[in-house]
């Protein structure tokens, strides 16, 4: 079967602009094309809903619809979605209550580009072994 | 007309025996029908009583099965308990050991840290035979090594052997050892460990030999011989016929001279029948003994992997440097984890649990993670999970006492990439940080005794050995010059000839060999001037 190489499309989601131009700047050393940027959860629901894409990134701390909401309506359209959830810290209970919704990744803030990579690369591990 | 009544009844009977079985009370139309029957067909009887008796076997096996998980679980937490303040001991020790101290003090603490590892070595052989006894000792089956296996044997016992002048050796008579074989290479080294160690202790000089043959039983399956035979004190026929029962030696003398716990040969043999073999023995007073392990292994077609003889040679500990998260919720070990790590140069991040190391594992970067796998609440396996699944890729290694195979194996599915076994040994665990930090790029030439060409480090109780045996050696040769028995010191100095270059003191050898050339010429005040100066180059060794 030919596998048709593509570069995987990421959605951006986070309050702060600067945040939002790190992350694209990552994407593209990750061969990542970013295809919406979203700056609150009621705009990243729309966002997936409309570009659908491979890879989103989302921050847990917005105002309004926080992370985790917005994770599980994210599910409620497409449960496979590939997720990474960004945050300023790792406490025990947002760890557990995101396995318990369902997530793919996990990074904290200051965001590193080798876990950036990591993510990314469990990604395409994922879509080769489903190819197979 | 008898063949249908006893058909029907037959059945009827049946029907009776079912409600025996659910309710215990009985209607009176089937008390009056089953008392006529029963003069019939006495099975109904039988069949009540039978039913009585399977429901106290269903309560007897229910208790037993509470008892033997009981008795599992009090043998898991017993070993974790005895273990854990035993490691703290002997790792301290050695870290002790590893910095500057005064003559006496290094005594002391040499005394402590040996004191804890025969320690450690009794808990280890009690907690076999309370396995053994309760039926929860697991045999290993796995492919391992055999070459492996017998190299390390013959590593931890040429030294010993050297020491009292004995030739060691070990023959491997078939090509067969190419190959992985499948078994419990850990119980088969174990065995063999107390067989050799038997064979050293109990000789006084000659030699003691390890000899391995393997027969082809049928495809697959081999027959493996290990015989350990020395020229050693040997036994009666009564002490032979003793020999494999718990807490017995030779005579009561033995444990004063010789220690040891008399518990070794019998768990060895214990642990041979686990694996549907056999030890066996023959021996003659003063001729020797021939002890004889065998047991039935799995080949497979897969060789070996090569030993590289750089192995065998060990290593300076290079500095390093990196980030280690250890996840150890013992305080003991955590320090002495934290001073192992540390002592390498890299930095050390200690959880004290498994939430903590996955908040921690999440909020930083680090280049290795240490996780102890049995730890309260969540544990190493849960631990590792959540970190992967948070696709944190950080390499992970286990600590743990768990090394079976299935053990292993359900760590590798959480995404463990290697396993340290408790009590952690510094040479491992500085391999394992080699693996993953980074090495410091200047020279750095810490003095190292120029003498000794073994690091101080890793052979530690070998070093002590040497010394304690170089200290006695050192007292009986004073002894033997001021009482003129030449032919002990003949002994003595013919005993330092052979250990001394091995050590690396040449010095010492060349001197011994003076003295001994000078006794065989009978020239005795040359002999009495040349001891003079090996006692002055062993006390200068000794400082």
């Amino acid at each position: 079967m030919m596998r048709i190489k593509q570069e995987p499309k990421v959605l951006l989601v986070d309050d702060e602009s600067t945040m939002r131009e790190l992350l694209s700047n990552l994407m593209r050393q990750e061969k990542c094309q970013v295809v919406a940027k979203a700056k609150n959860g009621e705009e990243a629901v729309n966002m997936y809903r409309i570009h659908r894409p491979d890879i989103t990134f989302l921050d847990i701390n917005m105002p309004g619809m926080d992370g985790v909401e917005t994770l599980k309506k994210i599910r409620e359209i497409d449960e496979s979605a590939f997720v990474c959830m960004v945050s300023a810290d790792a406490f025990i209970e947002m760890v557990e209550k995101l396995m318990k919704v369902g997530v793919d990744g996990f990074v904290v803030k200051p965001i590193s580009q080798e876990r950036i990579h990591q993510v990314v690369e469990k990604y395409r591990k994922m879509v080769e072994s489903d190819d197979e | 007309m008898n063949a249908q009544i006893t058909e029907r009844t037959g059945i009827l009977t049946q029907g009776a025996v079912e409600n025996l079985r659910d309710t215990k009370s009985w209607r009176s139309e089937e008390m009056t029908f089953l008392s006529y029957v029963s003069n019939i067909i006495p099975i109904v009887q039988v069949s009540a009583e039978r039913a009585e008796a399977e429901e106290q076997l269903r309560v007897a096996v229910n208790l037993a099965e509470k008892a033997s998980s009981a008795k599992g679980d009090f043998l898991a937490t017993m070993s974790h308990e005895l273990r854990t303040p035993l490691t703290a001991m002997i790792g301290y020790g050695e870290e002790l050991l590893s910095t500057t101290l005064q003559m006496d003090q290094r005594q002391m603490a040499e005394t402590m840290a040996l004191s804890g590892k025969s320690l450690l070595s009794l808990v280890n052989d009690i907690l076999d035979l309370s396995k053994i006894e309760a039926d929860k000792l697991e045999i290993d089956h796995a492919s391992f090594s055999m070459i492996e296996m017998i190299f390390e044997v013959e590593q931890l016992f040429s030294q010993r052997a050297s020491i009292k002048g004995i030739n060691f050796s070990v023959i491997r008579e078939d090509s067969e050892c190419e190959y992985l074989f499948i078994g419990d290479g850990r119980r088969i080294s174990q065995i063999l460990i107390n067989l050799l160690g038997n064979a050293i202790k109990f000789t006084e000089y000659g030699e003691v030999t390890l000899t391995i043959k393997a027969e082809q039983k049928s495809r697959g399956q081999m027959i493996c011989h290990f015989l350990v035979e020395d020229s050693g004190i040997g036994m009666s026929a009564e002490v032979v016929e003793r020999l494999f029962q718990p807490f017995e030696q030779a005579d009561n003398t033995i444990s004063r001279r010789f220690g040891g716990t008399g518990l070794g040969l019998h768990i060895s043999q214990r642990l041979s029948e686990l694996m549907a073999g056999e030890v066996k023995v023959s021996s003659e007073i003063g001729k020797g003994s021939v002890f004889e392990l065998i047991v039935p292994l799995e080949i497979s077609n897969e060789l070996a992997p090569k030993i590289l003889s750089g192995t065998s040679v060990p290593k300076i500990i290079t500095a390093l440097r990196g980030s280690v998260l250890i996840a150890e919720d013992t305080p003991e070990l955590q320090l002495l984890e934290r001073r192992l790590v540390e002592s390498t140069g890299a930095s050390v991040e200690i959880a004290k649990d498994g939430n903590e190391v996955v908040t921690k594992a999440l909020e930083a970067e680090y280049d290795l993670i240490l996780m102890d796998m049995q730890m309260p609440g969540r544990d190493g396996i849960e631990a590792t999970r959540m970190i992967r699944a948070m696709s944190c890729e950080t390499p992970i290694v286990a600590l743990t006492a768990n090394v079976m195979q299935h053990h292993r194996d359900q760590f590798q599915e959480a995404g463990v990439e290697g396993f340290l076994s408790k009590p952690i040994q510094r040479e491992k665990l500085h391999q394992t940080l080699q693996r993953y930090l980074h090495p410091v790029e200047e020279e750095e030439t810490e003095s190292v005794k120029p003498k000794a060409i073994i690091d101080e480090m890793l052979d530690d109780e070998l070093i002590t050995l040497f010394m304690e045996s170089l200290t006695i050696s050192k007292q009986e040769i004073e002894l033997a010059i001021e009482q003129k028995q030449w032919k002990d010191l003949r002994l003595l100095v013919h005993k330092i000839k052979g250990t001394g270059t091995t050590f690396g003191y040449p010095e010492i050898t060349t001197l011994a060999r003076k003295i001994e050339e000078a006794l065989i010429k009978d020239d005795s005040p040359l002999a009495i001037k040349e001891s003079q100066q090996l006692l002055i180059e062993i006390n200068a060794i000794l400082k």
